[in-house]
C-alpha cells in the first residue's frame, strides 16, 4: 500500500472517530450580551465626545467673532481712509 | 455535498426566518440556529484541536463570531455553508495564533525531522491529526480541508478567499511535506 493510500485510510478513520459533544448555547448568549453592552458603551462615549467637541467648537467660534473689533468691519472706516488718502494727494 | 450538513429546502427556510429574527434581537431564534448546527460545528472544530477545553472555546467563538457577522449574511448561500466558512476561519486563526513561536519544519531541511518525537499516536497507530500538527497553519489547513471535508483546491480557495493558483501551490507543497513527515514517522514501514 503506498503512502497516499495510507494517509487516505487515516483520514477515513479520523472522520469516523467520535467527537465530544459540546453545550455552548448559554455561554454564547452571555458573551453576546456582554459584547453588546461594551459596544453600546463605546458608542455612547463616542456620541458624548462628539457632542462635547461640537459644543466647544461653537463656543470658541462665537468668542472669536465677538472678541474682534466690530469697528474694523464698518464701511466708514475704510471708505473715509481712502477719501483721506485721495485728498492728501 | 458537505457531509452532515444535508439541509432540506424547508430547513433553509427555517434558517432564513431565524436569521431575520436574530437580526431583530430575538435570542430564542439564535439559540435555535445554534442548537441546529452545534453538532456539525463541534465536529468541524475537532479537526482544529483535540483538547476538549480548547474545542469548546472554538465552538463558542464560531457562534459568537457568526452572531456579529449576521448583518453581512446576504442570504446568497445556505446558512450552513456560511457558518462552516466562519468556522474554518476561526480554526485557522486559532492555529496561527497558537503556531507563533513554534518550530515549523521546512521542506528544504528534511533532516530537521530526524530525532523529532513521533507524531501523536492513537491505539491503532499514527493519527493524521498528529502528522498534520507538524505542518505550518496554511499547509495544515489545506490538507485538513482536503482529507476531512473532501474539498478540492478550487473549493478551498473559495472558502478562504485565496487565489486558486496560490491554493494549488500550497496544497502541492503541503502534500510533499506530509509524505516526508509520514515516512519519517514510519508510516510506510508500518503497513507495507
Amino acid at each position: 500500500m503506498n503512502i497516499d493510500k495510507q494517509l487516505d485510510r487515516l483520514a477515513l478513520q479520523e472522520r469516523q472517530a467520535p467527537v465530544p459533544k459540546t453545550s455552548v448555547a448559554g455561554m454564547v448568549l452571555q458573551t453576546i450580551r456582554q459584547e453588546q453592552v461594551i459596544e453600546l458603551r463605546s458608542f455612547n462615549r463616542f456620541s458624548i465626545g462628539t457632542a462635547v467637541a461640537a459644543a466647544l467648537f461653537l463656543v470658541v467660534t462665537l468668542q472669536f467673532f465677538s472678541a474682534r473689533d466690530a469697528a474694523a468691519y464698518e464701511p466708514e472706516s475704510y471708505v473715509y481712509a481712502d477719501l483721506d488718502a485721495d485728498m492728501e494727494q | 455535498m458537505i457531509p452532515g450538513m444535508d439541509k432540506t429546502v424547508e430547513q433553509d427556510e427555517q434558517d432564513k426566518e431565524d436569521v431575520v429574527s436574530s437580526l431583530r434581537g430575538d435570542e430564542e431564534a439564535y439559540t435555535r440556529l445554534l442548537r441546529r448546527y452545534e453538532e456539525d460545528i463541534a465536529r468541524q472544530m475537532w479537526r482544529f484541536t483535540h483538547d476538549r477545553g480548547e474545542h469548546e472555546i472554538l465552538v463558542h467563538d464560531v457562534f459568537v463570531e457568526a452572531f456579529f457577522s449576521l448583518p453581512k449574511f446576504g442570504f446568497r448561500a445556505p446558512f450552513a455553508h456560511w457558518l462552516r466558512r466562519i468556522a474554518t476561519h476561526v480554526g485557522y486563526g486559532f492555529w496561527r495564533q497558537k503556531g507563533r513561536g513554534r518550530k515549523i519544519i521546512h521542506l528544504q531541511d528534511p533532516d530537521s525531522l530526524a530525532g523529532k518525537p513521533a507524531p501523536e499516536k492513537t491505539d491503532e497507530g499514527i493519527s493524521l491529526f498528529g502528522l498534520l500538527e507538524k505542518l505550518n497553519p496554511e499547509e495544515r489547513l489545506v490538507l485538513t480541508l482536503t482529507y476531512d471535508e473532501g474539498l478540492n483546491a478550487k473549493q478551498i480557495a473559495e472558502r478562504m478567499g485565496w487565489t486558486h493558483i496560490m491554493t494549488r501551490a500550497r496544497l502541492s507543497r503541503a502534500r510533499k511535506k506530509l509524505r516526508t513527515i509520514a515516512e519519517n514517522a514510519g508510516l510506510g514501514k508500518e503497513l507495507s
